[in-house]
Order: structure tokens, then sequence, then C-alpha cells
């Protein structure tokens, strides 16, 4: 390889967090926000956590620094794999196969894996389970299908219409999170949104 | 990271040991009241010091966050001291006394009496986090009884203390369970403090540093204190007064002042205290009971 071939692969990478330290606690107390109150968009500006943009959502991307690396494994839907060497490069994060994957990254909900596949956990260790990072969620479609939820976090029963959003989806995490305390945790992400689905969210149809 | 001057990361743990505890605390915010494991880290500090609360409070903290830590609700005590100062030097966040102002307020065995709000995190210091552990000494026959949701022994011991006493005797770290599914230590705060843990709308995050557990109260959520429905769970009241503020509500402390066995009440929450005694200067304190030598 020659050696602007090799500094052309560089470029490709792109740049990481902004400040290691930093952007990782900004990006982690969002995430904590939003599973803290589910079902209420967190709204924050990710993509200045970056030095450079990432190739993947800037939402995503930094979800997947701050949380994954060669110990907690990462899918990545189609249209994200091109991402994989900047995860790599950046965080030594480890990729896997869904149904091994400790975060499944999804860039619409047409692209995520079938909920059944994912880890759910056991009765022992409840929390060896899947978090579903799923794009497209906040700002697509109104489906027209609206939801109370309700659970710890909530103080109020709270009216949410999902955009890009199946009812279909809606009802196959119903089923997966009826096993409590197994199920699949989410966080919904749309261009600097992050919404929080953690399994004790009970959306019943509005 | 010469900007920061330590010589150290910020807040001193890696980003790696962050990460690591940082994915038990969504996972723990996720299964409330679950204890979750997590490959703790050593800390410059020995076990029992809160080696597991200054793990969660580095990995949230931020240079915009406000510090409050407090030791038996004391904020100006060894302990106290040592993590607050620590934290201030190797996180650069601001550090207060008032409960109000602080975002994030890491806890040795009270819960202040301020009562807390919204986006406020509170970070305990968990010795044992196992209700079961003194029951049931086996780890994995307690994981076992957890996953079955199988809490006879608890009871248990609650029933014999209303057969030996005539009452339930446990004043701290009083079993709860949470979100309808998980029995929870609370920490050893008193069990006074355990109804400030139902629908609170803060966020309640334990940290247990050598049994590298960590586990979590979501705001709103709720937390109900086993007992029984002919003997109901009971918060207790000191029947007395602070010496000092003469508040007769809050949790007191009880002190030694004099080689004659004189002892005076006085609030444990320093912060509450002082508020209150600056807010009745000059007027007259409502009285001190005072006990009979």
């Amino acid at each position: 390889m020659s050696r602007s071939e090799m500094l052309g692969n560089f470029r490709d990478l792109g740049l990481g967090f902004k400040d290691p330290a930093l952007s990782a606690q900004a990006a982690f107390r969002a995430a904590l926000r939003a599973f803290a109150a589910p079902a209420l968009p967190v709204e924050m500006d990710f993509a200045s956590l970056f030095q450079a943009p990432p190739p993947l959502p800037a939402e995503m991307a930094a979800l997947a620094l701050v949380l994954a690396d060669g110990e907690a494994s990462v899918y990545l839907s189609p249209s994200l794999k091109d991402a994989g060497t900047y995860l790599s490069f950046h965080g030594g994060v480890a990729k896997v196969a869904p149904e091994e994957a400790f975060f499944v990254f999804a860039a619409a909900e047409a692209e995520a894996p079938p909920l059944a596949l994912l880890r759910q956990g056991s009765e022992k260790a409840p929390d060896e389970s899947a978090t579903l990072i799923l794009g497209g969620a906040l700002t697509g479609k109104e489906g027209g299908v609206k939801y109370w939820a309700s659970g710890p976090g909530i103080k109020e029963p709270r009216l949410w219409a999902p955009r890009g959003l199946s009812a279909s989806f809606l009802a196959e995490r119903g089923e997966i999170v009826a096993a409590y305390p197994l199920g699949i945790d989410i966080f919904l992400t749309g261009p600097n949104l992050l919404m929080g689905l953690p399994r004790t969210t009970l959306l019943e149809r509005a | 990271m010469a900007r920061y001057r330590t010589g150290l990361n910020y807040a001193y743990l890696s980003e790696d040991a962050k990460r690591v505890v940082r994915r038990a605390l969504l996972k723990a915010v996720a299964i409330p009241g679950f204890q979750v494991p997590f490959s703790g880290r050593e800390m410059p500090m020995p076990y029992g010091w809160g080696t597991g609360g200054v793990q969660v409070t580095a990995s949230l903290i931020g240079p915009g966050d406000v510090l409050k830590v407090i030791d038996q609700g004391a904020d100006d005590t060894t302990n106290a001291v040592s993590i607050r100062d620590f934290l201030a030097k190797t996180a650069f966040c601001r550090v207060t006394e008032e409960t109000g102002e602080a975002t994030i307020i890491q806890t040795r065995h009270r819960i202040p009496e301020t009562p807390l709000k919204e986006g406020q995190i509170m970070v305990y210091q968990v010795p044992i986090p196992d209700p079961l552990r003194f029951l049931e000494p086996k780890l994995e026959e307690n994981r076992a009884l957890h996953a079955l949701r199988e809490y006879g022994i608890l009871y248990v011991k609650l029933y014999e203390d209303v057969t030996r006493h005539g009452e339930i005797a446990q004043s701290y770290d009083y079993p709860a369970m949470v979100n309808r599914r998980y029995a929870m230590s609370p920490s050893p705060i008193p069990r006074f403090d355990n109804p400030k843990l139902r629908l609170s709308p803060a966020l309640h995050l334990f940290g247990a540093g050598r049994e590298k557990r960590v586990y979590a109260v979501p705001p709103h959520c709720e937390v109900e204190s086993l007992a029984f429905s002919d003997y109901p769970f009971r918060a207790g009241e000191s029947g007395h007064r602070c010496e000092l503020c003469g508040d007769g509500e809050s949790f007191l402390d009880e002190m030694v002042v004099d080689d004659a066995g004189g002892r005076v009440f006085v609030c444990s929450d320093s912060a509450h205290c002082r508020r209150r005694r600056e807010s009745l200067q000059g007027a007259e304190l409502p009285r001190a009971e005072k006990e009979e030598k």
C-alpha cells in the first residue's frame, strides 16, 4: 500500500470525540436522562461533540463510543455497516451478529432485526440483554396511533404519538417486555434527539 | 491531558472504567432494584469509604455539575470532606452544601431533609447491596431467590422481630420492594428515610465498590417498605427536638456532651440545621425537651 493510499484510508476514518472524557460524559448524561424519563425526547447537540462529523448519525456514533467497546459488542444494520471501521478505530468496538450483540444499531425500523432474535437476558441476569438504538424513529411520519406511556420515570401517563414506527413493531416490543424482568431496552434517535423506551415503559393504545 | 493539570484522567477513572459503570447504570435504571454486576476498579481509598459511590459519581459528573457530599447527613465530616475534595480536584466541578443547588448528591447513609427535585441525582455508598445477604450468604442462591421473586426469608426476619420485640425492630437498611419486583437494600439509611424513596422525583443510583454491584431507583418509581398488614411500616420519630434549631421533624443524632452522661439531640442533616438556624436568627427557638437524668 502506498503512502498516499494509507493516508487516504486514515482520512476515511474521520475524527472522534472532541474531548474523549467530556464529550462522552455529556452524551452519557443525555442517555441516562432519556432512560430516567422515558417517552420524552431529550434534545442535545450531538454533532458538537465531534471534531468532524462521523460517518454515522452523530447521536448514534456518540452512543456507540460511550457504551460499546471490545467487551460489549455491537451489530450494525446494513446501511450503517460502513461505520464499522470508524467504530473499531475510535472505540475498539467488536462487531457481531444481532443475536449476540449487546448494542444493536439500526438506521430505521425496516432494517432492525426481529426483536425476538435479540438477547433478552435470563431470569438470573436480565441485564445481559440487548439495547436497541433505532434511528429515524423520532422524525419520520406519524403513524396515526397514539399511546399512553406509563411506568417508572413517568409521573403522569404521557401521551405519545410515535413517528416512523409501526404499530406492529411496538406490539412486538410489547410482547417481549411482557416477560419482565427479561426484555430489551430501546433508544429511539433522530437528529440531535434521543428518547428512551426501557423495558419498564408500558405502552397502551390511546 | 495537560489542561486538567492533575496528571490524571478527568474524574480520576479511565474512560474504559467509566464505560463499564455507564453500561451497568443504564441497565440498572431499566430494571429498577436489580443489582447489576460491573468490573469495579481500585480507588485511591479503602473499601468501606465509598469506593462504589465514587465510581458511580465519577462516571456521571461533568464540569457543569454542582456536587454535594454527605456522610450521615453531615457535609463536614471526614468521609464527606475527602470525597468532595477528591472530586472537586479531579472533575473540576462546583461544590455546595445546599441540597437545592446540587445536581449530584453523593451520600453515605442519609437522604437530605430538603425534598429532592426533578433532575437531581442521588448517589449512595453501599456496603452490602443484597438484602438477602445476612439471611442467605451464598451469592448464587441469592441470585436464584431474586430470579424467583422468593422473598419469604425477608418476611420471616421481620416476623421474628415482631415476636421478639413486639414490633419490627430494624431501624436502618430497611428492605423495600422496588417497582413491585425486586427486594432492595436502600443502603444503611435510617428507615426514617425510606418513604423519601417512594415516587421521588430524583434519580437514585446505588454503588457497592467491594461487591461490585450497581442498582437504581428511577424517578417516580414505586418503592414499598416491606411490612405486614397488622404491623404496617412506620418511619418512626424520635420524640425529641434538635438542640440547635428546634426542629422536631428531622432525623436526629444523639450526642454525648459531657462526662456525666449528658445528652442532646441535634439534626443529622447539617446543612438543613444551619439554614434553619439562619432563618430563625433572633427568634426564640422551639423548646428542646431535655431528657430526665
